[in-house]
């Protein structure tokens, strides 16, 4: 048996709370990591998945203290050692990348200073060298212009490049264990793809042991080798990946898998209903941020393309389209325009009845307000924490509705119990409640008001997946009830097409397709739909992510803007793209003939075909558009 | 880059006209005028005719206004009435002297104070930080006027080892200014450091608990490293705006600390024109002291541009 | 800061050791640096003029001109031609004589355009002077004036030597040679400026050796350099001042009459003060003691009876005018007023203790049934808007002589003629004291003139002021007189050291 590079045993972790009581985060844990094996630690949040791996390098976040048990790395007892020892170690044979590289770097030092900084530290190389080793440590994690990026600062890149500069930063001292911290969260679903495909094939090349941490299964299932499940500071289950996300033992991970959202899974919702009222409507609408100021005036200066051009779409009443796409598609802006936090330059946005949506919101008059209602991402930061749940929920009852008193009170305890919260939750304060009760009050609240349309931006981005589950199905239950309408923004594929009965896809603040959720999830026709597709990791060990090979692997960095380019080129110069009716609403926005849309394949994937075929190996996979 | 540099240095240069715009509107709003002022009972006849023949009274005030401004452009500040001698020969001295208590003091001051808070903030709730926290506040509480009146009674009455008050001319060499402004250097001090020192030391204290801060430590970076290269130069930079607003307001303080010790400078001619009715003078002082306002504002955001990388690519 | 703590230290053992025999006197710096030696000069710098120059006759003990430069002096029976017999063997500081050809350039240089001296006005009386021997200077006036010499008292008419100022009669002499007890060693207006005891003082050598006068513009900073030993000598202590040196054995405290004087004037041509009754009745109304002492505390002022000259002038009439409402509501009913009279009084803060003067004397003028309703006028502009412009204002004098302050005050022509007085008699009266040479019947004359406006007068000025000074108490010799009668050659400074 090969010795263990990692070994924790038994660590129990904690923080002393107020009046002397010992709070547990860790209860004796216990794991242990080979040399070149990839761990995975999934949990949900609370469940002290980062702690442990901080533990691996002898690290406790301010404020908690070791309670009992060790944690061994390479032999040496991590916490008997000496601040000093620590630090050697750390950085140079473990190393940690961070959740967030943006934050973790520091913003005044030079990308190649901050990594120039660990290779003094752990390395003997004099000046001269180390310059050199900077440059080719860039070159590993696959950055283009090393030498350029060296120079730069952290703000200056992009968020996938940050990242990457974070492992080149850990990679600086040659370590034997890599600690990974969430890496991917944030990132854009084709970024993820890329960066943990160039994180495995770097784990096989340097034979060095990692250990992700993450709440999301589909990365634990594309990367790890074992993986360990814990809830609430334990270890529920632990074993090979394939083992324990086949025939799961536990509960818990069992209802764990089961929330989870699956791309392929049919959507199980009602038939749409081909002769419900429209509800809201947007007419090639256009909006920009850049607003012309007095010298662009002066100097006559063309107006820049808007950032979001010749977007039109309809919505029914009881029915939900969900918006996708990655960072820059413009979804949270279209959004943002229906609610009248933005200005729309061009086009139309309107409700039933004609009544036309401007901007700014507080010009919209009560009845406009009521009819449209947002719900947001983070519940944390849009309900008022000095105000009780009851206040929160009376005021949009007494703006809209004119009830006071009692008779507020009332109601406000009813559509409590519609999101399933105890009535008592009025007196609250939302310091008081978790994050899921904070999310299903910003429902409750939006629901106060009784409207036409609501939009949700991200709204479980933020919540852990047995909590999502929970509130996509509140969701769904409110929308049968009330029949009020939904544009539902995500960047998870998976959770839209749980949601939605529409779905339209964004790209760079443009349409790229548009259509019934199933006809598009099982047959995507436009190379963007099916990249976007193809890249999202599922909770399934085989699945493998389809992304473009090694040659295309640089230009991939803003998402295979060049081969975008390339498609694209025609639209740029036209004003508008083809469009091609593929039947049932479905519509595809693209600059090629009706015929060789219908040929475009990918290789190894037949569009016609549905959506169980046995995907091959990665490094064939190109787009290749028909000749 | 050089566009931003520009820019701010065009918006200075706006301020500053702007104030000397609003000063002169204020000074003609006054009653009367700048020799009715001045002469008070005296203001008849012959006295008053040359009065304002010689302040150009019988001008249009637009046309007044634009030779000031032209004037004040090459360092001609106009006709003093209480000295009758031009503006600028009495002026420069006095800029001198106050220039160099000012200096003197912010030039002390300002990397005690950020020594001293980076201290307190590293060593947060401990008794270094108490002390010092404690101190910056008594010092920050205490009007100038009752530091300075403790401090002289205490060293020039008492023990007499500096003087009480400055008793040399105006115009005396910098080596003879130098005892009479230990005092007052001190009592201006003392509320810069206090208030740098918290400035800098809840800056210090936010870094400290950034994300970047924990890397560095998993990085393996040794404490004093990451205080050197990764704590300071964050934490300077919000305190570069109060480095600027309280050198802004070592202006105003100059002026009281002068006063008490008759110390021959800016604030103490701007103070005796005030009340013998000068107005030329108050609007000349005036106009400096907002332009050294500008300046040290100016000169704050052009450091801030250095220290910050994401600054210097306009909303990057 | 260590350095700079030895060397002040240095410095002020150094200083220390000068000062026993160095009388070191704060001006405070009225014109900025300014500041002219020539005495005429309308930027004079006092302080250095009172030493270094002498004048013909100086005030003596009772006020009245006495001897300095002219040991005697006579006149025609017409007050028209003043023969002054001067001193012999005084030197200037350069060793010049000082005969009677300095006496004339000294005069007639008064009355040059170009140096536009505020002494011209007084001194155009003379028309020219005579230099009858090098030791008698015979002054011939334009017009009678009996009280000539008085004249020639004014602390600005300083003998200058003729021939070091090139005998320029029409430009400042700023070359500060003079015959005075102390002789200039070094100018600095703005710092220090040096006087060095002048052996050859006509009159044996001043009491110290030598003399700084330090510019120190703001009285708070006096204060302090006084208690920490920079200065010996501090004037015009306000009342808060006073109580910091009052009790300490290391300060005396000196609490002086002086001629200045704080009053409200009536316009006597406007109604209701036409009425001389109705005036007399108002200013009938006052306790002048308890007035002075709310204003000005008790050692702060010397009571008058309604008019300018002030109690060390050596023609002050002794005048009784005590309280009395009884009479002033006689006079207002005789006046058609029985029923109450109702007035405006404008005030401003324009001299110390104006506006509450105003309103002790609403006070206490209730009580005979006047109302005054005071109106607080602005200090900025007052002087333009509302003085000499209302009926019934604040206003307030420095110390002048009698003559001097009568005719600018009271002769119908006068510019600042406050009360709009016009009497034809007044004017006769001050002419006839002008050309009176007996001393005693000069002295009824102007009685008569303050009896007058004491009993018909629109004047009200219950007191006149003190003014407080503090010295170290090493030094002796200074007298309790007003501050421009100071003979500092008489100053002792007891020096131990420190």
């Amino acid at each position: 048996m090969t010795k263990s590079l990692i070994n924790i045993e038994d660590l129990s972790v904690g923080f002393i709370a107020k009046g002397g009581l010992p709070t547990p985060v860790l209860r004796q844990v216990s794991l242990e990591l080979v040399a070149g094996e990839t761990l995975g630690i999934v949990g949900e949040s609370g469940s002290g998945k980062s702690t442990v791996a901080l533990a691996m390098m002898g690290y406790l976040k301010p404020g908690l203290s070791l309670f009992g048990g060790r944690a061994v790395f390479d032999g040496n007892d991590m916490f008997a050692l000496s601040e000093k020892k620590r630090a050697k170690l750390r950085g140079s044979s473990i190393a940690l990348i961070p959740q967030n590289a943006g934050q973790a770097l520091t913003p005044t030092l030079t990308i190649g200073d901050q990594i120039d900084e660990a290779l003094q530290l752990h390395t003997d190389l004099s000046g001269a060298e180390r310059a050199a080793k900077v440059v080719e440590l860039l070159n590993r994690v696959r950055l283009p212009e090393p030498a350029e990026i060296a120079k730069r600062y952290p703000h200056e890149l992009s968020g996938g490049q940050q990242q990457r500069a974070a492992v080149a930063m850990a990679l600086a001292g040659n370590a034997k264990a890599l600690l990974l911290d969430e890496p991917t969260t944030g990132l854009d679903v084709t970024t993820q793809a890329h960066i943990l495909e160039f994180l495995r094939e770097l784990a096989r090349e340097m034979g060095v042991a990692m250990v992700y941490v993450s709440h999301d299964m589909g990365v634990i299932a594309r990367v790890a080798d074992r993986v360990a499940v814990m809830y609430s500071g334990e270890i529920v289950e632990e074993g090979p990946t394939r083992r324990v996300l086949r025939e799961p033992r536990h509960e818990y991970t069992k209802n764990l898998l089961a929330a989870i959202p699956r791309l392929d899974a049919p959507n199980k919702r009602p038939n749409l209903r081909p002769d419900a009222q429209q509800t809201l409507k947007l007419d090639d609408v256009a909006i920009s941020y850049h607003k012309p100021g007095l010298l662009d005036r002066l100097l006559r200066r063309p107006a820049k393309r808007p950032n979001v051009e010749h977007v039109s779409l309809g919505l029914k009443r009881g029915q939900t389209i969900g918006l996708v796409g990655e960072s820059g598609s413009g979804k949270s802006t279209i959004l943002r325009a229906i609610a009248g936090l933005v200005e729309a330059q061009g086009g139309e946005i309107a409700l039933a009845g004609d009544q036309a949506l401007t901007a700014p919101v507080g010009r919209r008059d009560r009845e406009t307000l009521r009819r449209v209602q947002m719900i947001f991402q983070n519940a944390d930061a849009s309900l008022n924490p000095r105000q009780t749940i009851g206040e929160i929920l009376e005021a949009p009852l007494r703006l809209y509705y004119g009830k006071k008193g009692k008779q507020a009170e009332g109601k406000a305890a009813e559509l409590l119990g519609a999101v399933r919260l105890p009535a008592e939750y009025l007196r609250r304060f939302p310091s008081q409640l978790s994050g899921g009760e904070k999310q299903r009050v910003g429902i409750a609240r939006a629901f106060a008001a009784n409207p036409e349309v609501t939009l949700c931006d991200e709204i479980t981005s933020a919540l852990d997946v047995s909590v999502q589950a929970t509130a996509l199905e509140l969701l769904s239950r409110l929308q049968q009830e009330n029949g009020s309408s939904y544009v539902f923004v995500s960047h998870d594929l998976a959770v839209v097409r749980a949601v939605s009965d529409w779905v339209a896809v964004l790209y760079q603040g443009r349409l790229c397709e548009v259509g019934p959720v199933e006809k598009v999830y099982a047959n995507p026709f436009h190379p963007y739909t099916r990249l976007l597709m193809g890249a999202v990791l599922r909770p399934d060990p085989d699945a493998v992510p389809e992304i473009l090979n090694e040659v295309d692997l640089k230009v991939q960095e803003c998402g295979y803007s060049k081969l975008w380019a390339e498609i694209d080129m025609e639209r740029t110069k036209s004003k508008q793209p083809l469009q091609h009716d593929l039947g049932d609403g479905h519509v595809v926005y693209f600059n090629m003939s009706p015929e060789s849309v219908a040929q475009m394949r990918v290789k190894g994937r037949d569009p016609a075909a549905g959506s169980n075929s046995v995907p091959r190996s990665s490094a064939d996979r190109v787009l290749e558009p028909a000749e | 880059m050089p566009t931003l540099i520009l820019r701010r240095f065009g918006f200075a240069a706006f301020t500053i006209a702007f104030v000397s715009l609003v000063m002169f509107a204020a000074v003609e709003a006054l009653p009367g005028n700048v020799c009715t002022s001045f002469l008070q009972r005296f203001a008849q006849g012959p006295r008053l005719e040359r009065c304002i023949e010689q302040q150009g009274l019988d001008r249009p005030a637009l046309v007044r206004y634009g030779d000031w401004v032209a004037g004040a452009a090459q360092g001609d500040f106009g006709y003093s009435l209480k000295k009758r001698k031009p503006v600028n020969e009495l002026i420069w001295e006095r800029f001198r002297n106050t220039a160099l208590l000012g200096g003197i003091a912010a030039l002390l001051a300002i990397p005690l104070a950020i020594f001293l808070g980076i201290a307190a903030g590293v060593r947060r709730d401990r008794p270094v930080d108490l002390s010092l926290s404690g101190a910056a506040m008594l010092a920050m509480t205490i009007p100038e006027f009752v530091t300075a009146t403790a401090l002289i009674y205490v060293f020039a009455i008492l023990l007499q080892w500096f003087p009480a008050v400055t008793i040399v001319s105006p115009g005396a060499s910098v080596l003879q200014m130098l005892p009479n402004i230990v005092l007052p250097v001190i009592v201006l001090s003392a509320v810069l450091i206090a208030h740098i020192m918290r400035m800098v030391r809840a800056s210090v204290i936010d870094v400290m608990a950034s994300d970047y801060v924990q890397m560095a430590r998993l990085k393996g970076v040794p404490e004093r490293q990451i205080i050197r290269k990764h704590v300071v130069p964050n934490a300077m930079i919000p305190a570069l705006n109060v480095i600027a607003l309280t050198i802004a307001w070592l202006l105003a303080g100059v002026v009281v600390v002068e006063k008490v010790f008759n110390y021959p400078g800016l604030g103490t001619l701007m103070i005796q024109a005030i009340y013998d009715r000068d107005l030329p003078m108050v609007q000349a002082v005036a106009l400096i002291f907002s332009v050294i306002y500008v300046a040290v504002n100016l000169l704050a955001d052009l450091a801030a541009l250095v220290l910050d990388p994401r600054l210097r690519r306009k909303g990057h | 800061m260590k350095k700079s703590l030895l060397l002040s230290a240095a410095l002020v053992m150094a200083g220390t050791a000068v000062s026993a025999e160095t009388l070191r006197i704060p001006h405070e710096l009225g014109y900025g640096g300014s500041e002219s030696i020539d005495p005429i000069s309308p930027q004079r710098f006092y302080e250095a003029i009172q030493n270094v120059y002498s004048r013909l006759v100086r005030q003596g003990e009772d006020g009245r001109p006495s001897p300095d430069l002219a040991l005697s002096w006579e006149a025609t029976p017409d007050a028209k031609e003043w023969t002054f017999k001067l001193r012999e063997g005084v030197t200037f500081h350069n060793g010049n004589a000082f005969t009677a050809e300095d006496v004339a350039f000294s005069l007639m240089r008064t009355q040059s355009e170009t140096i536009d001296s505020p002494t011209k006005g007084v001194m155009e009386i003379i028309d020219h002077v005579e230099v009858v021997d090098p030791m008698t200077a015979k002054v011939v006036l334009k017009q009678t004036h009996a009280d000539f010499p008085l004249l020639v008292m004014d602390y600005r008419i300083k003998m200058l030597d003729a021939e070091t100022c090139g005998n320029e009669l029409d430009a400042l002499c700023e070359s500060g040679v003079g015959t005075g007890p102390f002789q200039l060693v070094d100018y600095d207006p703005l710092g220090t400026t040096t006087l060095k005891r002048f052996d050859n003082y006509y009159n044996g050598p001043a009491g110290t050796e030598n003399m700084e006068l330090i510019a120190i513009a703001d009285q708070d900073a006096r204060v302090a350099a006084l208690q920490a030993g920079q200065i010996d000598f501090i004037y015009a202590l306000s009342a808060e001042q006073t109580p910091l040196f009052a009790n300490n054995p290391n300060f005396t405290v000196q609490s002086v009459p002086t001629g200045r004087w704080v009053g409200l004037v009536m316009n006597t041509q406007t109604a209701p003060f036409d009425d001389p009754r109705v005036r007399k009745a108002i200013r009938m109304t006052a306790d002048r003691d308890a007035l002075g002492k709310l204003v000005y505390g008790k050692d702060g002022f010397i009571t008058s009876c309604d008019h300018p000259v002030w109690s060390g002038d050596q023609y002050r009439a002794d005048i009784d005018c005590p309280r009395d409402i009884e009479g002033a509501k006689a006079l207002l009913a005789e006046a058609g007023y029985a029923d109450g009279l109702t007035v405006e009084l404008f005030v401003s803060d324009i001299s110390e203790g104006a506006v509450k003067m105003a309103e002790v004397l609403q006070n206490q003028a209730k009580d005979a049934g006047i109302t005054i309703e005071l109106i607080q006028a602005p200090s900025d502009g007052y002087w333009g808007d509302v003085w000499m412009k209302e009926a019934f204002f604040a206003t307030g004098w420095s110390q002048r002589p009698a003559d001097q302050i009568l005719n600018e005050a009271y002769r119908s022509t006068a510019a600042w003629n406050e009360t709009g007085w016009n009497s034809s008699e007044f004017d006769a009266q001050l002419d006839a004291a002008r050309g009176e040479l007996d001393f005693d019947a000069r002295k009824a004359v102007y009685g008569e003139m303050q009896k007058t406006l004491w009993e018909t007068g629109g004047s009200f000025i219950p007191v006149h002021l003190n003014t407080v000074r503090a010295f170290s108490s090493k030094l002796s010799g200074i007298q309790p007189v007003e501050d421009f009668s100071i003979r500092y050659e008489d100053v002792v400074k007891s020096g131990s050291g420190s």
